[in-house]
């Protein structure tokens, strides 16, 4: 009865469009689908539960606010006190649960995949944050937001994680919620018409 | 050349580039880089409209921001724009413009019979004669209304785009003025990102109209030279044609960008404007000042323009408003100016200076040109209708006026009473301008955000003080930003050794005021000097209640040349001083914003607010769904085939689920992970039973309440471990209630060990329900034993479907057999075809949302939100079965308050129409006895309402006073066409009161 698992990406009914401006993107708009999201939560103040993680890791939890760890085939991103969210390239791939979980064992924690309730925009290109900022409040200028900063904030009325992607000020990752990507696309789409844009999902 | 008032050479305007338009029917031309009110001059065109009230004639008066009279309908149908200023339309090509305000038109006006009874229309009129009785005021009003209104706002959809950006920035300037750029050049020299916004199409401010020179070239000149430097800065912003229109707390200010409106209707692409939102460390305003009109008989005749305005017109636009020209004024601006008209031609036969000796550089250069100066003198009237025609000129005496001194025939009259800064900004910040007794007017006062101003909107009106000044105020500005600004730049100009102004708000008159012409003060709203007095006879004190008796200073100009004048008479006739008096609340906007902009892109369906889709969404539109919004959620309501009725594919959909097998989307539902030492602890307080005892593996309903004991949310809860649990909440209160989860465990208790995880978007969510449910699930899942003994009603099992890790739940919202398959969404519509194609064999069905509620109905299961509404305990609901006794939980101590205990209360029961095939209408109230005197009392109401096809007749829920001990009573629903619809009270469960099939 089983075969292989068909998947079928978050913003699956925005294959490949595009509408360029002068034969131009401004904008390029590129999910990247089926990756790893677990969210961690655990006392910050228990130094055994800190070094566990560390261990498995590969690198220590952030503990500056707003900020993100480059870990072994992770990447940690501060959501508030006792919160992080990891992303690892494939949901399917579960060591690092299995790790984690192991790791920190009857310790209080939560360790929840969170994988399907979130994909990955990537924004890039020259208009980039101009782009962004019709949606988002913060200030997206490099010296204020630069690669290793995130921030959870509110872009076309949905909640969004932003992390600059290099100190040029023209690349930021953007994680939504599956059910508002539909929407968080449709507002980028919009926002880009007097630059173009160009949506594509970055192949497995 | 067609255009009589231009000159042959200067100006900014572009010789080569005409451009046509019409005005009122007639079609004329201008140049590049003319505004509609330069052009319109340059045609000889001065009388552009009627006034509000008298429908007087009026020309132009300014040359920005502070136009009263010039507003005008432009362009049409979709495209118009009401109210514009003509003075900040920068003209393009089959631009249409007309006067509003005027009717027929504007040679032949009707409503200038109101002119020759002005007598009668004192301020206040409105108020006095229409306000009573009240109820006619919405008869008079549409006629007033008609007669007085400005321009119309256009009826057919708004084609353009409008966009919204936010900004941040270490030094926002307001105003390219010289104070501006030289701010914006010393902050961005120094490092600090730098915004630099100015509302005219090029920077300069009023360095565009002037003679000036600075470091040794024009100032127009100097004006590219700094712009270009600003440019190459990488950090440095330009907004030209951006208004800041409102300036909020936490140094928030809004920016209106003009993309374009300066080009033809038909070559606009993109987007027309653009609202920036921008937070800034520091504000440098530099905003310039207003000139003030002087206040004299008949001073709103066309052809009477502020000083400041002819001066522009002349050196910025090539434009001549007049040939012969009296120039009068309190301030050396006068001499300005006719240094300017000699220059360019005119025949300046008069400055008229209020001062009795004044002296300084600028008086002698007019003296030495030539121009006779009669100081010490006022023009008390000026004569004219549809154009100024003479200045009456009287020497002032002691007290009042004193001798005749000319009578100067004229077809221009400048007129300058001193200038005040645009403190409006600043006001906003939430400083308070002081009045400056030297320089006589508002100034900014202390500054309560971090915002400073600069130049002449501090009331340094000299050119070189203004460019030291922004230079200063710009670099202090990037230093309290962090920045080295290191020398401030410094800028070589000849300093001018001036005469101080002197007051002169109201010109006497050889009559007392209201007894000879009148004498304008707010142009726009036509209030003269007399309505301000008769307002203070009348015993108004308070400069914001004459601001409302007379409509000084409303408007689209909000005043901007008048309100200074208005306040000083009515402190004169107060007797106190300018100061005492203060100002009028300067709000937002500056000038009148476009609700497009406000607006932005914050339209239509798909953007005005979230729409959030399930994992199976485009299989429902693909199988063709009709779709109900549930909160932000789309959910498919019911699936009709080809010629189906709404009732005939409801009643299909609940049929297949009791006889057979549905399948529905329940993906929506919120969903939380809770997990922690403390996860039991923490139900048992936020749910009103108890969770210690729930095994693993068991599901368990729970009910949540407020603190007021009413219910708040509902769902099923699954212990996957000792300390964790799987929590469902209802579709629209999943935020709400994981909000107020966390506010409890942060605030009142941080002791307990729990943690919070929002999965609602992670797990897909299908519920296959019917007597073959079973069967169907079978098929698809691995690793599950679905015998009822190993897997009992209310219980969840983990195993695979379709080869995807899932969780089935063995639960039952519609009273049938039923499982939930929980899948990771990626993998949802994978699942979902598997056991589309399992369910095939038992001609399952997919239902929708309405089929769900008439399922859920048929067996009394509430819908918080439809069945309650915030003031239904569990007790009305007859869920007394639910409330613990033994332990606490939020919203117990509520229900033993005395009207949550008191007989009477709507409860919950089943109505059942007598004649056995109405369906009554949700919402419908309920009395006992429709021939009762009325009003007949009212005991409750429908909150749901169905066609049973199981049951074969209409069911409904509904909350009766009472109603738990009136089983089998009778009540009468009301119908909003009349009818009365004889009901029987009965148990809110229809079908199966065993409950038996969901445990088969």
């Amino acid at each position: 009865m089983t075969g292989t698992v068909e998947k079928r990406a978050v913003l699956a009914a925005f294959d490949d469009e595009e509408q360029l401006v002068d034969e131009h993107a401004g904008v390029a708009l590129i999910e990247h689908p089926f990756q790893g999201y677990l969210n961690l939560r655990l006392d910050p103040a228990n130094d055994v539960l800190g070094g566990a993680v560390a261990n498995v890791l590969g690198v220590a939890l952030p503990a500056v606010p707003n900020r993100t760890a480059q870990g072994d085939g992770v990447v940690v991103y501060w959501l508030g006190p006792d919160e992080w969210l990891l992303r690892t390239p494939s949901e399917d791939d579960m060591t690092v649960f299995g790790a984690l979980s192991g790791a920190l064992g009857d310790h209080w924690h939560a360790l929840t995949d969170i994988s399907g309730g979130m994909t990955h925009i990537a924004v890039g290109g020259e208009a980039a944050a101009a782009v962004l900022a019709q949606g988002v409040t913060i200030d997206l200028h490099p010296k204020v937001f630069p690669a290793g900063h995130c921030a959870q904030t509110v872009m076309a009325r949905s909640n969004v994680l932003i992390a600059p992607t290099g100190d040029a000020g023209n690349a930021f990752d953007v994680f939504v919620r599956r059910s508002f990507a539909d929407h968080v696309l449709t507002f980028l789409r919009d926002a880009a018409h007097d630059v173009g844009y160009r949506f594509s999902r970055k192949a497995l | 050349m067609s255009q009589p008032n231009r000159l042959d050479s200067g100006g900014r305007i572009d010789r080569d580039r005409p451009v046509h338009f019409t005005f009122n029917g007639a079609r004329l031309s201008g140049f590049v880089g003319d505004t509609l009110a330069s052009a319109l001059l340059a045609n000889g065109v001065h009388m552009v409209g009627r006034s509000f009230k008298y429908h007087r004639p009026r020309g132009i008066v300014g040359s920005g921001a502070e136009e009263p009279n010039a507003i005008f309908q432009l362009d049409e149908g979709a495209h118009t724009v009401p109210n514009p200023r003509a003075t900040q339309v920068e003209l393009y090509d089959d631009l249409v413009a007309r006067s509003v305000n005027c009717w027929p038109t504007l040679e032949h006006d009707i409503g200038v019979v109101n002119g020759w009874f002005s007598r009668l229309l004192p301020a206040g009129f409105y108020y006095k004669t229409f306000m009573w009785p009240r109820s006619l005021w919405m008869t008079y009003e549409r006629y007033i209304r008609k007669a007085a209104g400005l321009g119309e706002s256009p009826m057919a959809p708004d084609p353009d785009r409008y966009e919204r950006r936010n900004a941040h920035c270490d030094v926002l300037v307001v105003g390219a003025g010289p104070a501006g750029l030289a701010a914006a050049l010393a902050a961005g020299r120094g490092g600090a990102r730098v915004i630099l916004v100015d509302e005219q199409n090029e920077f300069g401010g009023s360095l565009l109209g002037s003679g000036d020179s600075i470091d040794g070239v024009a100032a127009g000149e100097w004006v590219g030279r700094i712009t270009a430097e600003l440019e190459a800065m990488e950090e440095v912003t330009l907004l030209p044609r951006t208004t800041a229109f409102g300036y909020h707390d936490a140094n928030f200010v809004t920016l209106n960008q003009r993309l374009t409106h300066h080009q033809p209707v038909r070559a606009r692409t993109g987007c027309r404007e653009r609202t920036w939102r921008v937070r800034a460390a520091q504000v440098v305003l530099a905003t310039g000042a207003i000139e003030r009109t002087m206040v004299f008989g008949n001073n709103d005749r066309p052809g009477v323009m502020l000083a400041s305005a002819v001066s522009t017109y002349i050196n910025r636009y090539a434009v001549l408003p007049g040939r012969q020209a009296v120039v009068f004024g309190n301030n050396d601006a006068i001499y300005r100016t006719a240094l300017d008209l000699a220059a360019a031609g005119a025949d300046v036969r008069a400055v008229v200076d209020s001062r009795r000796d004044a002296g300084g550089q600028w008086r002698s250069a007019a003296v030495e040109r030539g121009v006779p100066v009669k100081a010490g003198c006022v023009v008390s009237r000026a004569s004219g209708g549809r154009h100024v025609r003479a200045a009456e000129i009287y020497r002032l005496g002691d007290d009042g006026l004193g001798e005749a001194e000319d009578v100067i025939q004229c077809d221009l009259l400048a007129v300058s009473g001193g200038f005040s800064p645009a403190v409006h900004l600043h006001a906003q910040s939430g400083g308070r301008p002081v009045f400056d007794d030297a320089r006589l007017c508002f100034v900014p006062g202390t500054s309560v955000q971090a915002e400073r101003s600069a130049g002449a909107a501090r009331a340094v009106f000299d050119l070189a003080g203004c460019l030291s000044d922004g230079a200063a105020a710009g670099a202090a500005a990037a230093r309290e930003a962090g920045f080295d600004a290191g020398t401030v730049p410094e800028f070589d100009t000849a300093v001018v050794a001036g005469s101080p102004v002197e007051a002169m708000w109201l010109v006497p008159d050889r009559v007392a005021p209201g007894r000879g012409p009148k004498q304008f003060v707010d142009l726009q709203n036509d209030t003269s000097a007399s309505d301000i007095l008769l307002a203070a006879r009348e015993g108004y004190r308070s400069i914001e209640h004459v601001k409302r008796y007379t409509a000084l200073g409303f408007g689209t100009d909000q005043g901007k040349t008048g309100n200074i004048n208005g306040m000083a008479i009515l402190a004169g006739a107060l007797g106190q001083s300018l100061a005492d008096t203060g100002t009028t609340t300067f709000r937002p906007n500056y000038t009148p914003v476009t609700f497009g902009a406000i607006a932005a892109r914050d339209v239509g369906p798909e953007l005005f607010d979230p729409v959030r889709r399930t994992a199976m969404h485009d299989w429902h539109v693909e199988n063709g769904a009709k779709f109900e919004d549930v909160g932000q959620w789309k959910r498919p309501w019911y699936y009709p085939r080809s010629g189906e009725s709404m009732r005939d594919a409801v009643n299909r959909e609940c049929l297949a689920v009791r006889n057979r097998a549905g399948i529905l989307d329940a993906s929506t539902l919120g969903k939380i992970d809770i997990k922690g030492p403390d996860a039991a602890a923490f139900l048992n307080m936020i749910y009103t039973n108890a969770w210690n005892r729930l095994g693993i593996g068991r599901c368990r309903y729970g009910l949540m309440l407020g603190e007021d004991g009413m219910v708040m949310d509902d769902g099923v809860t699954t212990r996957l471990a000792d300390d964790h649990f799987y929590m469902t909440t209802t579709t629209g209160g999943a935020a709400r209630v994981l909000g107020w989860m966390e506010q409890w465990l942060q605030t009142e208790w941080p002791h307990m060990k729990v943690y919070f995880t929002s999965v609602t978007d992670h797990w897909a969510v299908m519920s296959i329900a019917g007597p073959e449910s079973r069967k169907v699930v079978e098929r698809v899942c691995e690793g599950i034993d679905f015998s009822s003994a190993a897997f009992p009603f209310m219980s969840m099992r983990e195993g695979r479907a379709a080869g995807v890790p899932a969780r089935v739940f063995r639960i039952s919202f519609s009273g049938e057999l039923a499982y939930e398959i929980n899948v990771p969404a990626n993998c949802a519509q994978h699942v979902w075809d598997a056991v589309i194609r399992a369910g095939s064999d038992f001609d399952m069905m997919p239902y929708g949302t309405e089929a769900m509620h008439v399922l859920r109905a048929e067996k009394g299961f509430i819908i918080v939100g439809q069945d309650t509404d915030g003031s239904m305990t569990p007790i009305d609901l007859g869920m007394d079965w639910i409330v613990s006794t033994k332990k606490d939980f939020l919203g117990r101590r509520s229900l033993s308050r005395s009207d949550c205990v008191r007989t009477g209360r709507k409860q919950l029961v089943g109505l059942k129409s007598r004649d056995g095939v109405t369906v009554l209408p949700e919402g419908a109230q309920l009395v006992n006895e429709p021939s009762d005197a009325t009003p007949v009392p009212m005991v409750g109401h429908v909150t749901s309402s169905y066609f049973s096809a199981a049951l074969g007749h209409p069911i409904a829920l509904a909350v009766v006073k009472g109603g738990l001990t009136r089983m089998g009573g009778s009540v009468h629903a009301c119908t909003l066409d009349g009818r009365r619809i004889e009901c029987e009270i009965t148990s809110p469960v229809f079908y199966d009161p065993q409950g038996e099939r969901m445990k088969q």
